[in-house]
């Protein structure tokens, strides 16, 4: 790819983003949701997290198919219910990313 | 009536920063893993420089590094942009009501600003409506934590840039961002419709992961929106017998 053709992309990305980000809050002055949908809205982040997490901590992509498959051998899994657990339980940030890591690192060692 | 309704903005914007606290080390760490992984694929540093400044999303530059250096239709990159970053409406629309007597250059900047794990942090301290606090203190506040966020980010670029293939990819770090999600989203699921809205959100992911352009991304935000409407009347239903 050509040099100007990455900083278009780049650009593009940038306009996308900002698109994305700023929409509601220019235009969401003048459309009023209703308190109902805001309501069922704040479900949307987790969702949008649970599904940026889960890939990493649930499938390996096939290099030859280029395809996600599922794999519970990953360190990743391990880590992420220490993780899932700490939070719950103990609702604290370093702890959890502490447990996590550990358990993490702990599985890699083993699992390799 | 509180004694921090009479703070100046100085403090609201060191006390916004202050919720950066926590998450820094896990988003620093998320930031050196995202940016030496889009060096590896390719980018060279004024490259790399300009898209952290520009796009300022990490997962989305991180997944369109494949298709870039694969020479892809343009298109389908922004596609896969404009999806992975499509949460960012939503967090817009949860923010919105807080800044929406500013005018349209300062929305903007709000929202450029408007990164992840800021974006949780504030809105578990301030959900929307809130009478805890006059809307300029918010303002600061809400500038005191994205600013932070956007400081820790660009300072892991700065750092990949000068250690770079020195830091050793075996130490795992990048999971270190991923704790910090869990760690933001998992306390506050208590009730059983946000325990249900994140599985229908989860099995939903698991079932469409291998559709083009990460869509799945979308059907598990749609997923978790839907379920969360459906178990709510379920439940509303059940008291009303």
């Amino acid at each position: 790819m050509s040099n100007i053709e990455l900083w278009i992309i780049f650009l593009g990305m940038g306009l996308i983003t900002i698109f994305n980000r700023s929409i509601f809050l220019i235009v969401g002055s003048k459309l009023t949701l209703s308190p109902n949908i805001h309501e069922f809205l704040k479900y949307a982040p987790t969702g949008a997290m649970i599904a940026i997490i889960i890939p990493i901590i649930l499938f390996s992509k096939d290099a030859s198919l280029g395809l996600y498959q599922l794999n519970f051998q990953k360190p990743e899994m391990w880590g992420a219910i220490a993780g899932i657990l700490t939070a719950y339980f103990c609702k604290q940030m370093l702890i959890t990313i502490c447990v996590g890591m550990l358990a993490f690192l702990l599985m890699k060692s083993i699992i390799g | 009536m509180k004694s921090n309704n009479t703070k100046g903005p100085g403090n609201e914007l060191i006390d916004g920063a202050k919720l950066m606290l926590q998450p820094a080390i896990g988003l620093f760490s998320w930031s050196v893993v995202t940016n030496l992984a889009i060096i590896e694929a390719g980018l060279n540093q004024t490259e790399l420089v300009g898209m952290s400044l520009m796009v300022y999303a990490g997962t989305s530059q991180l997944a369109v590094m494949p298709l870039i250096m694969g020479n892809y239709p343009i298109w389908t990159i922004w596609l896969v942009t404009f999806i992975i970053n499509s949460r960012f409406i939503i967090f817009g629309a949860s923010i919105a009501p807080h800044f929406s007597h500013y005018k349209f250059l300062p929305k903007l900047f709000l929202g450029y600003l408007n990164a992840d794990i800021s974006f949780l942090q504030f809105t578990n301290r301030y959900p929307v409506p809130t009478s805890e606090k006059s809307t300029s203190q918010i303002l600061y506040f809400y500038l005191g934590a994205s600013v932070a966020n956007w400081c820790i980010w660009q300072i892991g670029l700065v750092f990949v840039i000068i250690f770079g293939s020195k830091i050793p990819a075996s130490l795992g770090l990048g999971f270190a961002g991923i704790l910090v999600l869990i760690a933001l989203i998992v306390p506050p699921i208590r009730s059983k419709t946000s325990l249900l809205s994140a599985l229908a959100a989860g099995v939903t992911c698991i079932f469409t992961i291998n559709l083009p352009y990460q869509l799945s991304i979308v059907f598990s935000v749609i997923a978790s929106v839907v379920a969360a409407i459906f178990i709510d009347r379920i439940i509303q239903k059940g008291k009303h017998e």
